[in-house]
């Protein structure tokens, strides 16, 4: 399981909750899951702890899937994202690139990648 | 009745259609030649083909003479996963367009075994009735008390009636009183959009029972068969687990996160209260089941009940998807999640389209706050009033004589620009994807022959992707609608379902595959991907033919001047939104305004 101060809770009535000042988010960069991934990860978020202020693609897929190995292999597979899931930083913009840089004032969403209904 | 003329139809085909006359109590078997099967497979290509052989446009959608089609489709009665489908093809009530909406289960492999690939039926039954057809023999016989009853009651008691081996479509009362969003449902599900319940309502058919024994052959069994194991095998993978797991209202929370989910008749993109209607919420709280269609290897449908589980007393369960969650909820903003599941158990028996009553009385709810309709109780947020309306609305009474007009209709009426914010487009109700968030879905919606539409148009695709900028539209958005468009216009045709889309490697190369595995065709990829744009091409000359003009392919006059109240990042470029319609035109074959004629 993972410990409560890395996970996002949700509070007694029904809302998300988490801490968004800059100060909690020290090195930190906030993920959100959506559908399958946040079933698989049983939380519907997390602060990846980071070293610098950066980090790459891939090396956050390698440290959130050591942290989560149950994202394996629906969303992630091999250090790859799988074709199952989508990702998209602050809700706006889609990555594919596993080369890409994510910062700490970001957001990387991890979504199942059907939007039908 | 006339004996079937056809050459030895291809695989999986009947090679006829049975059109029925309710008022002259007739019936006769029409051939389809191989070249028609082929250029428009079944479904709602067919269904449009017919409807366009038959001259369908030039009638009135609830006139005696007006002309609704069945269509099926060679793979249903295959072993092929989520190939029992069919659909229900006319025009609309509700827009004055085509409509084509499909429903699945028992009623396709049924109806297909009667000995036709499709069924038209014209004319008007001198009362209430029950259109009967007992393996290509019809008949019609009073409806009597089961005129009146809400869907299930009326599916339940017509199967005790004629025997359990008859599959029954049957309206619910918002389809005897001829609401132009009315459904005809079977086995729970609806063939929800644009109002075909009420052109059965208007012929005066409460139910259609359907029960056969005639079998097409297929021309490679083994080899189909083969095929249809490993599809089987891939829908239980991780491309479906959305739908398996969790459902489509899953849906909720991500849109609500991207500020696309409307709320309050689109006046925001995302809505407080969101966490008490999401799936992963009510499955604390509430007994879940799952269900699923016939010859369907996925099982999307997750029922829940609707009383909580440490209530007292028996509690019923109801269907919940994405989009009557979000058409009864945040559109209205309601976010007491009893309340919703009550209203779609309640839209889903009186036979009203969820999308479409969300839609209206979300915009009758602004109209009060804006002055302009005299109900001072229905309100955003109140739960009751909803409810009521709902009722009003089926029964035709109070309030709901308006709403049962619909949003576009409604607006008309009361005048002052009300038209502006109507969520609609050609009259059909938006969705749940909020088009300044979502910009090329708005391409979809508003070039869509069937209105605004998130099934014959699966733009949004492209808006989940690095493709496209979802809060900018570009040229580029126009070749994403058409891509997606023609995707669905196949899958709609063949039928399969959408759900299955994520486990195809390459779609029209394996749809070519298992088509021919079953007709025994060659056909090859790019021959279906011109049959995909045969299809959207015959429904959009059927709306010229029901006097479509150019000036219908837009959104709404909101949508196109504002931003959403809480993004300012959600406003759509009119200019840009132009462009990117005029290029679609283009990419199409079309004049630059939509005509079909380029030179027009």
């Amino acid at each position: 399981m993972v410990d409560e101060q890395e996970r996002f809770g949700i509070s007694a009535d029904g809302t998300t909750t988490y801490d968004t000042s800059m100060s909690a988010r020290q090195n930190k960069i906030r993920i959100e899951f959506y559908g399958i991934p946040r079933q698989r990860v049983g939380s519907p978020g997390y602060h990846l702890p980071v070293n610098q202020q950066e980090i790459q693609l891939s090396e956050l897929i390698e440290q959130l899937t050591q942290r989560f190995p149950s994202l394996q292999p629906d969303c992630f597979s091999q250090g790859l994202i799988s074709p199952n899931v989508k990702l998209s930083l602050d809700g706006d913009h889609f990555v594919t690139d596993i080369d890409a840089w994510i910062n700490i004032r970001q957001t990387l969403l991890v979504m199942s990648a059907d939007a039908g209904g | 009745m006339q004996k079937n003329t056809c050459p030895k139809p291809a695989g999986g085909y009947h090679g006829r259609y049975l059109r029925i006359d309710l008022t002259q109590h007739t019936s006769e078997w029409i051939p389809l030649e191989n070249g028609v099967l082929r250029n428009f497979l079944g479904g709602s290509g067919l269904g449009v083909h017919l409807l366009l052989r038959e001259s369908a446009a030039d009638f009135a959608p609830l006139s005696r003479e007006a002309y609704i089609a069945f269509a099926f489709s060679p793979l249903v009665g295959s072993p092929l996963t989520t190939s029992a489908k069919f659909a229900v093809v006319s025009k609309s009530p509700l827009t004055d367009r085509i409509n084509d909406s499909l429903a699945s289960s028992g009623f396709a492999i049924a109806g297909k075994r009667s000995g036709c690939d499709g069924i038209v039926i014209t004319g008007k039954a001198r009362e209430p009735s029950i259109l009967i057809i007992d393996d290509g023999h019809m008949r019609i016989e009073p409806a009597g008390k089961l005129w009146g009853m809400e869907c299930s009651v009326a599916e339940d008691q017509l199967s005790k009636r004629l025997g359990a081996d008859f599959q029954c479509a049957v309206i619910g009362p918002g389809g005897e009183r001829l609401v132009p969003f009315a459904t005809i449902s079977h086995d729970g599900r609806h063939a929800g959009r644009g109002g075909s319940g009420a052109v059965l309502g208007a012929k005066n058919i409460k139910a259609i029972a359907v029960r056969g024994s005639q079998l097409c052959a297929w021309a490679d069994p083994a080899g189909l068969n083969q095929f249809a194991k490993t599809l089987s095998k891939k829908s239980f993978g991780p491309a479906t687990a959305k739908y398996r797991e969790l459902g489509t209202a899953t849906n909720l929370l991500l849109f609500n996160r991207l500020r696309s989910l409307p709320t309050r008749n689109f006046q925001e993109g995302s809505f407080e209260g969101i966490e008490q209607l999401a799936p992963e919420t009510l499955a604390q709280t509430r007994a879940r089941t799952r269900s699923y269609c016939a010859a369907c290897t996925i099982g999307c449908e997750h029922l829940y009940s609707i009383a909580p589980q440490d209530s007292e007393g028996p509690s019923s369960s109801t269907r919940i998807e994405y989009e009557n969650l979000f058409a009864l909820g945040p559109l209205c903003g309601i976010k007491d999640s009893h309340t919703v599941l009550t209203a779609s158990k309640l839209c889903d028996e009186q036979g009203l389209d969820t999308i479409s009553i969300g839609g209206t009385i979300a915009f009758a709810m602004e109209c009060v706050e804006r002055g302009l309709l005299d109900a001072p109780w229905l309100r955003f947020g109140d739960g009751q009033a909803l409810l009521r309306a709902i009722r009003d609305t089926a029964a035709l009474e109070g309030i709901g004589r308006q709403l049962a007009l619909g949003s576009r209709r409604l607006a008309k009426q009361l005048g002052n620009n009300a038209i502006d914010f109507a969520p609609q487009v050609k009259g059909l109700e938006l969705p749940g994807y909020e088009p300044r968030a979502l910009q090329t879905m708005a391409l979809g919606f508003a070039v869509g022959s069937r209105g605004a539409d998130h099934n014959r148009s699966g733009a949004y695709e492209a808006d989940f992707s690095e493709q496209v900028d979802r809060h900018n539209i570009s040229a580029l958005s126009a070749t994403k609608a058409i891509e997606t468009e023609d995707k669905a216009a196949l899958m709609d045709s063949l039928i399969i379902c959408k759900f299955l889309r994520g486990v195809f490697d390459n779609f029209y190369a394996e749809s070519a595959e298992m088509l021919n595995l079953i007709t025994g065709w060659n056909t090859t990829a790019a021959e279906l991907q011109a049959t995909a744009q045969r299809i959207v091409t015959a429904r959009k000359e059927f709306n010229i033919h029901c006097g479509w003009r150019p000036e219908e392919d837009r959104l709404p006059a909101r949508m196109m001047q504002n931003a959403l109240n809480d993004d300012e990042k959600a406003r759509i470029s009119p200019e840009e939104f132009a462009t990117a319609v005029k290029v679609y035109n283009q990419l199409r074959g079309w004049s630059d305004e939509g005509w079909l004629d380029p030179s027009e």
